[in-house]
């Protein structure tokens, strides 16, 4: 809690005891604040204000309604009737009683239960999934003062990849603030496993790496410093999957050397299953400083990973290493010239991108709850004024003030309870079906369940809900007119303007929650549906993707078997056209990599910028039918042809976004650009431009395509390979047939990974559905809500009015006018609601702004359709009871 | 306007230890709260809400009242202190619990020395 949070709640305190001790509070919460923030974990803060605010809360209300003595002078009186006789004997016959008259009414009680558990069933299944990924401990030691490492382009200040070896060493020895630093450099190991070789997924990790992350190991110990020095190196600690899945989980692995990569390896030591850093791998081996880090201090992929230092602060660490990135930018421009480098703490590093949507969804989750309190505390309400002369002769035999708020309240606690447990049920089905609906990347979301933690939740939710929804009709009652109810012998309209006023508000504010939610859930879909349908780019229907590392093959042999394992692939019924390529669009790194390299680049006819500050551009190596297989189609110029050979005249293909950024619109086709070649510093090939493509937009960096040049895979050899294979027929059980050709020409070829384009989207592609669906199922949960409140309080409203309606029509009023009379009613309380709720999404879409790419959140179209929808809804719901109004029997009401 | 300790016993376990903290010294808001976490050995955390309440409660009542700061303490902070009425209730009560403990003990339900 900060303490200004808890300085609004003060607006709940009476103003007199404001003045007198709000200032004191305020004080003692920072004070407190202070202390619990210097101890402790998210937990303790979290207890320290639950707690805080549930005291105020509490003494608010008993301030409010008099239970708390308000500056009188001691009575004696009341003191003597102790305190704890009058509640106990107070609570028990409270609640037989609240029980007896639930019991009487099924339909109300049920509606209401019904409500709030579905209320809190759905803000609890959220909260799991929130708690479970962004809230609870992580495996690591200590895990608040570690920190991922990312160099940045100073100017831009966009954050790269990761960081470089050289860079990483550089700070471990120089810097003051960070006790250590190390980097992971993605590495593959080929295991022989049943005459197949297998690539292990590896970590190439360098010294100081796991004491930087506190590992606990499962078995074995970690490497030994002598371990980080070539010749002493073959050494292996295992991934717990990695263990499990290529060894059986053999518990006696520590001692036993494998053949990796034709070397053998001794296993070390196994890491627990909760160890997934940078990700989850098969293994980890030693990375030895090696010689080609120093000039390559600009190559910025592998993960940087720092603690920091004990008594120094992220802000410490961060000024420090602005410092020495400086000082290194001063001493090597060529490489580190424009780089800078950031800490980012690793919970952010690690949740960074789902928190936001998380966070969304809890919001939107919230509104839920809100809505149905308030649907709960118009029944209540509704209920109440129905009693209001039960209470009055309640008051009239003797029941204090107090004795009547503790009935009602006592009935929205069973209400609550009732409703607690309804939702604790559902919060079950809920986690199954985010798990279900749930991208895997998420992180841990396989370790989502109902824990202590989450229950409390539901616990906290139902208590809020039993206060809310109790809160509005204890008020009303607290300041009862119950003369005027008892004499007063009629029950005509006079349910009192000022109850109805306060049900109008809370439906009001039902409908605005429902068109916020509805709102935003509108541009989710509108987003999600641009981005399948329009932008990708490319088809990625039926297309097969196998990525392999060509080590070891001489150029010719490399050539060879690519081409013999085309024509084999070509050779599968159904194939329609065959591509290879170094780069494949919604790459993640999970099943195939991204391999994305970025050059700078030139462009002949200007001036060379200085050095550092040349344009970047992604570069990949592809095969004439490669824009063909993906269908990507041309823009300008031509494709590629057999007619582009090493020997002939280098040529590329570049995509619209570079034209539009660096050509300047101008004809492409015929320019050249250079880019840096051959490991001789500033020898700059010149390429002329043949054709223009189509921007695809790789998944991953969804706002903006990026500048991309191709260059032909024959004038420009890579061995990170991606075979594409385009088919009639679904690319399914292709990719084993697929996998069959290369091992066909060449059995010992270890695969990287093998799948279908549509399953590799699909875990980005699942993510928006999974926030998709479910903020569309609140938003129409909310929707129903919203129009089961109108239906009840118009229902409400008429019986009240049963009496008015009768002499209207006694008088002559036709049944149109009646109607029209009570759907003004509904319609002006819906339209105010609308009203408010538009004005609440211009505010809060700004929340979505970063997941809205191409869209712009106030988008007046999905506005409006949602508005006219919700104002349709609502008055249908007060149709039911204006056409009911029109068939009152004048006679009969006027009898009443 | 004469009154009797009596009325207000027993007190609440709240107001016995704001008073049992004021009996030494006057404190700030605060103050009480450290003091009474310290005294149970942290098993009673005060809220800022609950004590405020007994603070309300009981100034309302002149148990306690404001007092002067102790000096060479922070003087922008309202201090409080018993009124020897207050004190005289915290006696009263505290004499209670004695003859209470008393009853336990005669029935042998605290250990000896305890």
């Amino acid at each position: 809690m900060s303490p200004r949070s808890y300085r609004l709640l003060f607006l709940l305190l009476p103003s007199r005891f404001r003045d007198e001790y709000g200032q004191e509070l305020g004080e003692v919460v920072e004070d407190r604040w202070r202390v619990v923030q210097e101890r402790g974990g998210i937990a303790s803060k979290m207890r320290s204000w639950v707690r805080e605010t549930v005291a105020l809360t509490r003494l608010a209300l008993r301030l409010r309604l008099g239970l708390e003595p308000d500056g009188a002078p001691p009575r004696g009186a009341r003191r003597k009737t102790t305190k704890r006789g009058w509640e106990m004997n107070g609570w028990g016959s409270d609640v037989r009683q609240a029980a007896r008259s639930l019991f009487k009414q099924p339909g109300f009680t049920v509606v209401t239960v019904l409500t709030l558990g579905l209320g809190i069933g759905a803000s609890t299944a959220i909260f799991s999934a929130v708690h479970a990924v962004l809230f609870r401990d992580l495996a690591y030691t200590d895990a608040d003062r570690i920190v991922a490492v990312f160099h940045t382009d100073t100017e831009t200040r966009a954050v790269r990849t990761g960081a470089s070896a050289a860079n990483m060493r550089d700070l471990d020895e120089s810097s003051d603030r960070l006790s250590g630093a190390a980097v992971a450099e993605p590495w593959s190991l080929d295991l022989f496993r049943e005459d197949r070789a297998e690539s292990l997924r590896t970590w190439s990790v360098s010294s100081g790496f796991f004491d930087i992350l506190g590992a606990d190991l499962e078995l074995g110990r970690a490497f030994l410093p002598e371990e980080y020095v070539e010749g002493n190196d073959r050494v292996v600690v295992l991934g717990h999957r990695g263990w499990t899945q290529y060894f059986g989980g053999d518990p006696s692995i520590v001692g036993r050397v494998f053949t990796l990569d034709n070397e053998p390896y001794t296993v070390i030591g196994v890491l627990p299953s909760e160890f997934a850093l940078p990700d989850e791998a098969a293994a980890w081996i030693p990375r030895p400083p090696k010689s080609g880090d120093a000039p390559s201090r600009a190559a910025d992929y592998m993960f940087g990973v720092a603690r920091l230092a004990s008594g120094a602060t992220l802000a410490d660490a961060q000024a420090e290493v602005d410092r020495l990135a400086l000082a290194l930018a001063e001493s090597f421009p060529r490489t580190n010239a424009g780089v800078g480098m950031r800490l980012v703490p690793l919970r952010e590093h690690l949740f960074g991108d789902v928190s936001t949507p998380l966070y969304v969804l809890l919001s939107a989750v919230g509104f839920v709850l809100l809505i149905a309190c308030a649907n709960v505390a118009g029944l209540m309400l509704a209920r109440g004024a129905k009693r209001e002369r039960e209470y009055a002769l309640r008051s009239a035999i003797g029941a204090g003030r107090g004795r009547l708020v503790a009935h009602v309240a006592t009935e929205s606690f069973i209400l609550a309870t009732l409703g607690c447990a309804l939702g604790v049920g559902l919060t079950y089905l809920g986690v199954r079906v985010i798990q279900g609906l749930g991208p895997d990347h998420l992180p841990r979301i396989d370790e989502l369940r109902v824990d202590g933690a989450v229950l409390t939740f539901s616990v906290v939710a139902a208590g809020l809900s039993a206060f809310l929804s109790g809160l509005a009709p204890a008020f009303k009652l607290s300041r009862p007119d119950l003369r005027g109810a008892l004499s007063d012998g009629s029950h005509g309209s006079r349910g009192g303007r000022k109850g109805n006023r306060l049900r109008n508000r809370l439906v009001v504010l039902e409908v605005a929650a429902a068109l916020v939610l509805l709102i935003g859930a509108g541009l989710l879909t509108k987003i999600f549906t641009i981005l399948v349908n329009e932008e990708l780019g490319f088809d990625p229907t039926d297309r097969v993707v196998i990525q392999f590392f060509a080590n070891g093959y001489e150029e010719e042999e490399l050539r060879q078997f690519v081409d013999q394992t085309i024509e084999n692939m070509e050779a599968i019924p159904g194939v329609r056209a065959v591509a290879i390529t170094s780069s494949v669009p919604g790459a993640t790194d999970r099943t195939i990599s991204s391999i994305e390299i970025d050059v700078p680049m030139r462009i002949e006819g200007l001036a060379p910028p200085p050095e550092g500050q040349e344009p970047i551009t992604f570069i990949s190596q592809v095969s004439a039918s490669r824009f063909e297989t993906m269908d990507i189609s041309m823009v300008a110029g031509r494709g590629f042809d057999d007619g582009d050979r090493a020997e002939t005249p280098p040529v590329v293909i570049v995509n619209e976004a570079l034209v539009r950024r660096h050509l300047g619109y101008e004809d492409a086709v015929g320019q050249r650009i250079g880019v840096p070649w051959g490991a001789d510093e500033d020898v700059w090939k010149w390429h002329e431009i043949v054709g223009v493509v189509r921007d695809v937009r790789p998944l991953g960096f969804e706002s903006e395509p990026h500048p991309e040049v191709y260059f032909p895979f024959t004038q420009m050899g890579t061995t990170s390979l991606t075979f594409m294979l385009a088919s009639d027929t679904d690319a399914g059980p292709l990719v084993a047939q697929a996998s069959q050709a290369i091992w066909d020409v060449m059995p010992t070829q270890t695969l990287w990974g093998a799948t279908t384009l549509e399953t590799l989207l699909g875990d980005w592609l699942k993510e928006r559905r999974f926030n998709l669906v479910l903020l569309s199922s609140f938003a129409i949960i909310a929707l129903l809500l919203s129009a089961v409140g109108i239906y009840g309080l118009i229902s409400f409203s008429m019986q009240q009015r049963v009496g008015e309606l009768g002499i209207r029509r006694a008088l002559g009023g036709r049944t149109l006018d009646v109607l029209g009379m009570v759907l003004k009613e509904g319609v002006a309380l819906a339209a105010a609601g609308v009203l408010l709720g538009v004005a609440g999404a211009l505010v809060l879409t700004r929340f979505l702004a970063g997941m809205l790419f191409g869209v712009e959140p106030t988008d007046w179209p999905t506005f409006g359709l949602l508005a006219l929808a919700v104002l349709t809804v609502s008055s249908l719901a007060t149709l039911v009871p204006a056409i009911r109004a029109t068939r009152v029997d004048p006679m009969e009401a006027l009898r009443d | 306007m004469s009154q009797n300790p009596e009325q207000f016993i027993p007190l609440t376990h709240v107001a016995y230890h704001v008073l049992l903290a004021l009996s030494d010294q006057s404190r700030h808001g605060y103050g009480i709260i450290k003091h009474v976490e310290e005294k149970t050995s942290g098993r009673l955390e005060l809220e800022a809400g609950t004590l405020y309440a007994a603070i309300k409660r009981m100034r309302d009542d002149t148990l306690i009242a404001e007092a002067k700061a102790p000096s060479g303490t922070d003087s922008r902070r309202r201090y409080y202190g018993l009124t020897p009425f207050g004190r005289s209730v915290l006696r009263a009560e505290s004499l209670r619990l004695a003859e209470l403990v008393a009853l336990a003990r005669d029935a042998q339900l605290i250990p000896p020395g305890a």
